[in-house]
Order: C-alpha cells, then sequence, then structure tokens
C-alpha cells in the first residue's frame, strides 16, 4: 500500500477531535481495503495508527536519527538554510510540520527531475513496506561512516514524499506520531468494516487484551472473519494486558468489592506475567517486554518450584530484600537490576523474592475467566514456597476497621500499601482493564506526599504539541543555605494550565539568562536557563533517588504544579536538608 | 566477469573517488571491454556526476566482458587515501572472490601493500541523463579550474550561495552576497581559455553541493562550464588524456522570506 494513503488517513484524523467521526473515517478507509483486498500492509497500518512501529509486544530497533540530521536532510532537500529550519522548528515546535510548511513553500532549490519529463517525478510514490525496510536499515547502521549513510536512506525517502508525507514520516522517525486515535476506536472501526456491526468490538478488544498485537488480529479479521477472532485466547509465549486496579478511598471499599473480600500486600517492585513452558521461562513486564535475562534467579526459581509439569503463566511482583530474605528493600534497590551487563554479581549483591498473586493459564486451561479464589487455590497447590519464591500474603476481610488493621500493618511491613480484590464468583481476571474488582490503597489520604514542596525555576524547555510556542516543561531547584546556591531537583509540566503556561513564558522573558547563573547546579541541559527568582509550590507522588540529578540525589515521583508563589523569594523555598527528612519519613 | 585496472599513479583516482564520496556513500563500478564508468547522484537528485574513463588512458586494463561491482565510496575513499602520489594503484575484481583487491606499489620499489574491500550487493537506479544531455546552453566557457575553486571560497564567506553570470562581449561574474557584506569576482573574455557567450544568462548554485567538486579541480587542467538561466549548471573536466567527468548540478531558485510569510503568525 501507498505510504500516500495513510498519510491521507493521518490528515484526516487529526482534523477531528470528535471520536464518531474518527470511526467513520477509519472504517471507510477499511473497507476500501476490504474492497480492493488489499490485506498486504493492514498490520503496519494499525501499528502506524497507534502510533507505533511494531505491537506492543516487540521492539523495533532504534531509529536513533538526531534532530540535527533531519533538519540537515531538510535544508539539503528544500534548499533553506539549516539556521533557518531550526528557527522555524522553533516556532513550529515539531520537525514534521516544520518540514511540511517548507516543502509545501516554493522551494529555493530545484532537482534534476525537475528537468526530467514528469514520469520520472516520483513524490507519492513511497510504498509501506519500502518505508519499513529503510526504516530497519536506518536503525542497523553504526560505525563509522553511519551519519552519512543514514542522512542518505532518509533524504532518499523523503524524495519519494509529498510535503504532507513527509510530515507523518519524521513523526514517525522522531516516535512522534500521534494521530489521536486510541485502540478502542480503531478497534470500532474495524468491527464497522469488516462485520458491518459495531458491536462486535467487544470481541475485537478482548482478542486484543489476551493477544496484544491489533495488526494480526485486524488482518485475522480481514482475511478469515470474525470467528476466527473470537477463538484468539491466552497463549504461552505471547504475554497479555495487566489487570489494572482503581483508586478508591478506603471507606468505600466494602460497598465496591462486597463483603467479605481478600486484601493483599502491595509490594514495591516490578510487575511480572511469567510464562513457564517445560524448562523454558519468559518474564514480561508490565510494559510487555521480555526481560527475562534481568533475573536469571527467578527464572531458575520457577524452574524449580512449580510443582506441576504442566506448563502455566502466573502472575506475580518482584521485590529487592535484604541477604537475609527477611525485610523488603524499596523499588529504588531493585532499579540497580535494570541494566545490560554483569547481571550475575548484581543478582548476588541485590537478592530478590517473587511474590506470586494470579495464575493465567495452567496447562490447556485458561483461568482468565474463572474467579479468583478459584484461582488462587490452584496457585497455592502448585507453588512450593522458599525464602525467594512466595506467595503474596492475602487475608479475608470483612469489615472497614479489619481493613485498616491490615492496611497499617502492611506499611510497617514495607510494603506500598495494600489490594483489595473481589472474590464474588465474577471475580474473573479482566485482561487490559481497570475495573472495580481490584481496588489500590496507598495511604489514608489520598497518595499524595505529606506535605508540598516550594521550588525555584531554574530553566525551561519549549513546549511540544498542544503547547507549541510557550515553554512546557521547567527545572525547578531546592535551595542549599550552607553554600547558599539551588541545586535542580526536578523537572514538571504536569498541572499547568494553556493560560497560566502563555503567561509564565511571557514572564520568563525577565529572568531569562545566556548562561547557567553561578549559583545553580543543575546536570540536566534545558533549553533555556532562568536566574532563580520565580517561586513555585509543587506536590508529588514521592521523593525517590535520582542518578540524574546526582547532586542533590533525589528527585520526585510525579511532580505536579500547585501555584506560584510571589509572596516567596528564592531563600525561603525548601531547602536540601528538608527534601532529605521527607525522603526518610515517607 | 573479471577486471584488471592500473594506473602508475595514484593522484587521479584518489581525487576522483574522494569527490564522489562525498555525494554519495555506495556506487558502481561499471568496466566494459572499452572504458571505465562511474555515476553518482545525491539522494535528493540535486547534483549528478558520471566519470567516464577510456581504456587506453589505463597503463593496465583487461577486461572481457561487462562487470558491474558494488562498492562503499568511503571504505574505498579510506584505502585511497593510504597510498603516496606517486605510487601506482591496481585494481581487480573476479567474481569468484566476490571482492576487489586494491594494490599499491611505490615507485622504482618493489614494496606492495594490498586491500582488499568486499563487494556490496546493491540495487543501483538508472540514472536517467537523456533530457539533461539535450539542454541547449547559449553560454559555455572554458576556464582554470583554480578560478572557480576562489569563486568558492570567497563566497563561502558570505553565504551557502554562488551565483554566476555570463554576459556576452563582457565576459563572467561570480558573486555572493550576505548580512555581513558581498563579493564579486569579475573575469573578463581575455580571462577565458575559451568562450562561447550569447546573451546573458544567471544562475544561483548551492556551495554545499560545489565543494564536491574542488577536489576534482586539483587533478585537471581545464573546465568546460556551460550555463543557462533556469537550468542545471553543467561542468565537464577533462581527466587524463580521454577521460571525461560531467557534473550537474540543479539550480536554486530565488530565497523565500519565511519572516514575511502571513501563515507564520498563528504559530
Amino acid at each position: 500500500m501507498k505510504f500516500n494513503r495513510l498519510a491521507q488517513l493521518f490528515s484526516k484524523l487529526e482534523d477531528t477531535t470528535k471520536r464518531l467521526e474518527m470511526i467513520d473515517i477509519l472504517s471507510d478507509f477499511f473497507k476500501e481495503i476490504k474492497e480492493k483486498k488489499d490485506f498486504e500492509d493492514l498490520d503496519k497500518v494499525i501499528y502506524l495508527l497507534q502510533g507505533q512501529l511494531v505491537p506492543n509486544i516487540k521492539q523495533f530497533p532504534k531509529i536513533g536519527l538526531a534532530e540535527k540530521m533531519i533538519i540537515e536532510a531538510v535544508s539539503l532537500h528544500s534548499g533553506i538554510d539549516k539556521k533557518k529550519v531550526k528557527e522555524i522548528l522553533i516556532k513550529k515546535g515539531d520537525v514534521g510540520a516544520t518540514a511540511e510548511f517548507i516543502l509545501s513553500k516554493k522551494r529555493t532549490q530545484k532537482s534534476l527531475f525537475d528537468f526530467e519529463s514528469e514520469s520520472t517525478d516520483l513524490k507519492s510514490s513511497l510504498e509501506i513496506h519500502e518505508l519499513y525496510s529503510s526504516l530497519k536499515k536506518i536503525a542497523l547502521t553504526e560505525g563509522a561512516g553511519s551519519h552519512d549513510i543514514k542522512l542518505g536512506i532518509l533524504r532518499g525517502l523523503m524524495r519519494k514524499c509529498s510535503p504532507l508525507e513527509t510530515k507523518y514520516l519524521l513523526r514517525i522517525i522522531t516516535s512522534t506520531l500521534r494521530v489521536g486515535v486510541q485502540s478502542p476506536t480503531i478497534i470500532e472501526g474495524l468491527a464497522l468494516a469488516f462485520t458491518n456491526l459495531k458491536e462486535n468490538k467487544d470481541f475485537i478488544e478482548r482478542a486484543y487484551t489476551l493477544h496484544p498485537d491489533l495488526g494480526e488480529i485486524s488482518e485475522i479479521l480481514a482475511e478469515k472473519g470474525l470467528e476466527e477472532v473470537k477463538k484468539i485466547n491466552i497463549e504461552y509465549g505471547t504475554p497479555i494486558l495487566s489487570m489494572l486496579a482503581s483508586r478508591e478511598i478506603y471507606t468505600e471499599f466494602i460497598s465496591r468489592l462486597g463483603a467479605p473480600f481478600v486484601a493483599e500486600h502491595k509490594l514495591d517492585g516490578e510487575r511480572l506475567q511469567i510464562h513457564k513452558m517445560g524448562n523454558n521461562v519468559i518474564l514480561f513486564s508490565r510494559r510487555l517486554l521480555d526481560i527475562s535475562e534481568q533475573y536469571p534467579d527467578v527464572c531458575q526459581v520457577i524452574r524449580e518450584n512449580i510443582k506441576t509439569e504442566k506448563n502455566v503463566i502466573i502472575e506475580g511482583e518482584v521485590v529487592a530484600m535484604d541477604p537475609f530474605y527477611e525485610k523488603m528493600l524499596p523499588f529504588q534497590v531493585l532499579s540497580q537490576r535494570r541494566r545490560k551487563y554483569d547481571i550475575e554479581n548484581i543478582s548476588k549483591e541485590v537478592p530478590v523474592c517473587l511474590f506470586i498473586f494470579d495464575l493465567l493459564k495452567f496447562g490447556d486451561v485458561s483461568y482468565v475467566d474463572k474467579s479468583l479464589p478459584e484461582r488462587r487455590k490452584k496457585l497455592e497447590e502448585i507453588v512450593e514456597e522458599r525464602d525467594e519464591l512466595r506467595l503474596v500474603e492475602s487475608v479475608l476481610i470483612n469489615s472497614t476497621d479489619e481493613l485498616l488493621e491490615f492496611f497499617n500493618k502492611a506499611r510497617e511491613g514495607g510494603t506500598e500499601g495494600i489490594m483489595a480484590k473481589s472474590i464474588k464468583e465474577d471475580s474473573i481476571y479482566q485482561a487490559g482493564n481497570r475495573g472495580y474488582k481490584w481496588l489500590k490503597l496507598k495511604s489514608l489520604e489520598g497518595g499524595k506526599l505529606k506535605d508540598t514542596i516550594d521550588l525555584v525555576l531554574i530553566g525551561a524547555f519549549y513546549g511540544k504539541g498542544r503547547r507549541t510556542g510557550v515553554y512546557g516543561t521547567y527545572i525547578g531547584a531546592v535551595y542549599n543555605p550552607e553554600n547558599d546556591n539551588f541545586i535542580a531537583f526536578t523537572r514538571f509540566f504536569s498541572g499547568l494550565t494553556d493560560e497560566l503556561s502563555e503567561s509564565l513564558t511571557r514572564d520568563m522573558e525577565k529572568y531569562k539568562v545566556e548562561k547557567k547563573p553561578k549559583n545553580v547546579i543543575c546536570e540536566d541541559k534545558p533549553e533555556l536557563w532562568l536566574k532563580p527568582e520565580v517561586v513555585m509550590e509543587i506536590t508529588g507522588d514521592e521523593i525517590t533517588i535520582s542518578d540524574k540529578f546526582a547532586t542533590l540525589g533525589y528527585s520526585m515521583r510525579f511532580p505536579v504544579f500547585l501555584r506560584i508563589r510571589p509572596e516567596k523569594g528564592p531563600k525561603d523555598i525548601t531547602t536540601i536538608n528538608e527534601i532529605k527528612e521527607l525522603y526518610e519519613t515517607q | 566477469m573479471s577486471f584488471t585496472l592500473k594506473l602508475e599513479n595514484s593522484r587521479v583516482l584518489k581525487g576522483i573517488v574522494e569527490t564522489l564520496a562525498s555525494i554519495i556513500d555506495e556506487t558502481e563500478f561499471r568496466v566494459t571491454p572499452k572504458d571505465f564508468t562511474i555515476s553518482a547522484m545525491d539522494p535528493s537528485r540535486i547534483c549528478l556526476l558520471k566519470l567516464a574513463i577510456k581504456k587506453d588512458d589505463f597503463d593496465v586494463f583487461k577486461c572481457s566482458q561487462e562487470t558491474k561491482v558494488g562498492l562503499n565510496l568511503d571504505d574505498l575513499d579510506k584505502i585511497l587515501k593510504r597510498s603516496a602520489a606517486n605510487d601506482s594503484v591496481d585494481i581487480e575484481f573476479n567474481e569468484t572472490d566476490q571482492k576487489i583487491k586494491i594494490e599499491m606499489q611505490r615507485e622504482g620499489t618493489s614494496r606492495k601493500r594490498t586491500f582488499s574491500l568486499a563487494r556490496l550487493d546493491i540495487d543501483i537506479e538508472e540514472i536517467p541523463m537523456d533530457k539533461l544531455l539535450e539542454i541547449d546552453y547559449p553560454s559555455t566557457w572554458v576556464i582554470e579550474p583554480d578560478f572557480l575553486v576562489e569563486a568558492i571560497k570567497d563566497a563561502e564567506i558570505y553565504s551557502d550561495i554562488l551565483n554566476v553570470k555570463a554576459i556576452e562581449k563582457q565576459g563572467l561574474i561570480f558573486s555572493s552576497s550576505g548580512q555581513i557584506g558581498e563579493m564579486v569576482y569579475d573575469l573578463n573574455e581575455d580571462d577565458l581559455i575559451d568562450s562561447n557567450i550569447n546573451g546573458t544568462s544567471s544562475g544561483s548554485y548551492s556551495l554545499t553541493f560545489l565543494k564536491a567538486i574542488l577536489k576534482i579541480a586539483s587533478i585537471t587542467e581545464k573546465l568546460e562550464i556551460s550555463l543557462k538561466s533556469d537550468h542545471p549548471l553543467k561542468m565537464i573536466f577533462n581527466i587524463l588524456e580521454g577521460g571525461e567527468l560531467s557534473y550537474f548540478l540543479a539550480p536554486r531558485v530565488e530565497e523565500v522570506e519565511f519572516e514575511e510569510d502571513e501563515s507564520m503568525d498563528e504559530f
């Protein structure tokens, strides 16, 4: 299929924000494919609509084209000076829109093809599979001289694109393709086009949660029909979407779940979906990637301590432990495991325990549609507990008082909080769904930090997308009274309204400085440095250990802007010692 | 399918390969029983180079049937850069090895170095040149390549564009202008080795691409340039006795001022 058709589709979809219109646009597009029986690149069309190159469960090699190189290519292609391309980029905020704008204007550099006959005009001749093979070639080119080869391939692609296609091409390359359609919208479009009935989306959706490759599902739907899609089920080697929990105030738990329900420890580790096929064990992360290599010890313990000859898919949380396997350590300790080398040593230094909490498949039988008590019962039968492998503690709760008691004990034991789960007959495993069968409780107040933090702004980044033209992200610092300087603490952008972003951008004109001020210490490299004057109050989920902000050594998880504090001067803000205290008491 | 090519002096080949490598990464050596040719076009199709050297210009030339070998020019360039100016260069290819062999020997010695380079399996697009070759140029002149080199380096001070103008009975003007000022380089008809200039023609060309030919300039003595307004610039370098390198460069059109563009206001 020609890339041009996809670019036209993207463009139509971007012009609307109405979901129903999107569904119609998509289903018209799919119907045309259906009539022409042009299924060859359908899977790729779906991935690109999802803003990806491959399904979630796979990884495309890193394309690794720096913005600088793209600017170079646009400059060479159009004859517009690099500096000017950069200026336009700052205004447009995105390389795709920049290239489209420049290329749809009168070009200043002709091509030799302009002097050949019209049939040699290659515009809009790019095929989708050709795009993929070129991108792969770019991704796999490395070493000396790779810059020129990559640039050459990119320019070759651009030559075959119209300005509109170039816009999307560059967004794909820079991983900034967001057409604005969500998977459920695509699924409804598929249902309408291929089954003539929107309601059939439920079957496709179910298939997608159990087999998260919408491209493959759409090809099955197109070529073999809905009945084949209905047969898609959880399979060994393919991760399913995780079931998620909702946040709720603890007083509402009983009414949401009904009594009794079970409560489990919510552990501060990494969630794993484990596929055991004989001696072959694969660990999938929450993001559906194979991370078995990070945990060879977990794989081993699974091989040796699951008491069944049958294949199984189970779910658990891996947590860092002290050397005696008595105390659970926070996620920061576990994250040392996230590396690609020296895994043997680090697995000795950072011992872990896998806490299992669910069973999704046993032999040939899917357990996804069975109730939680049934799943748990089977799980207890097959897991042989030991230091490195345990079942998550699970207790029956009958009242809010019991819930509170369990929660407080769990927090004392070093967990993140608790999970509460329905044990009613319909307590099935809802893959990919954040419903109210599972609830989480991290804090009795609502999951935020105990105190807010006052920061001074020291740097900013230009916004992208909706925040184009204003500063979208800021860097905030805390105060060190000892040396009378400011030390970078966190980037933040969340919580800023558009209106506020605009007025802040204007205000920042006063504080812009050419170079980093002497009294500022910051490892991050903002696009703009600011004189430390403006104070803001923020909140966030928790203080974390940070490698990025190495001087301070701490940063913040999910920082959210609360308000500007004009009454406060930069020396009135939170100090580095206060940050340490907050970290230690959280 | 095999060939052997030998040049007593590496200088020419070095210059040509370096030039080609600055335009494209991979290309094809095409050797027929009569001649040796290489073509290269940059990926955006803005400039095109075609080199043809006749059999007699080589000191040794063996080829019984047409042979095409894809090569990475960067790698070949690196290898050839290892040769001294007075080294002889011998290039051999035979199909069984799937490699080309490059042998360098210092003049008057038996010291020999041999390099091999893997053949690339590449799909070279046929470069259409018919229409380009049919362009009827009103102005053609022959100059010393050094004049052009000077003009390119002068122009670079001010911008990335070189303006060329040919005026009947007057001569040539190379010029360039930028925010800091401008330069003008006048050449009388007397300064030209040969000229046939009819009417007035002018064009603007990207220095990025013109710079590619600086290396070639150092191995040739004469350069023929043809100019026609709104058409590609054509240059022909004579190489060795019967060799020819043709170069086409698409023109630039008038600069669009983006700042004055109304549609930018919305951003």
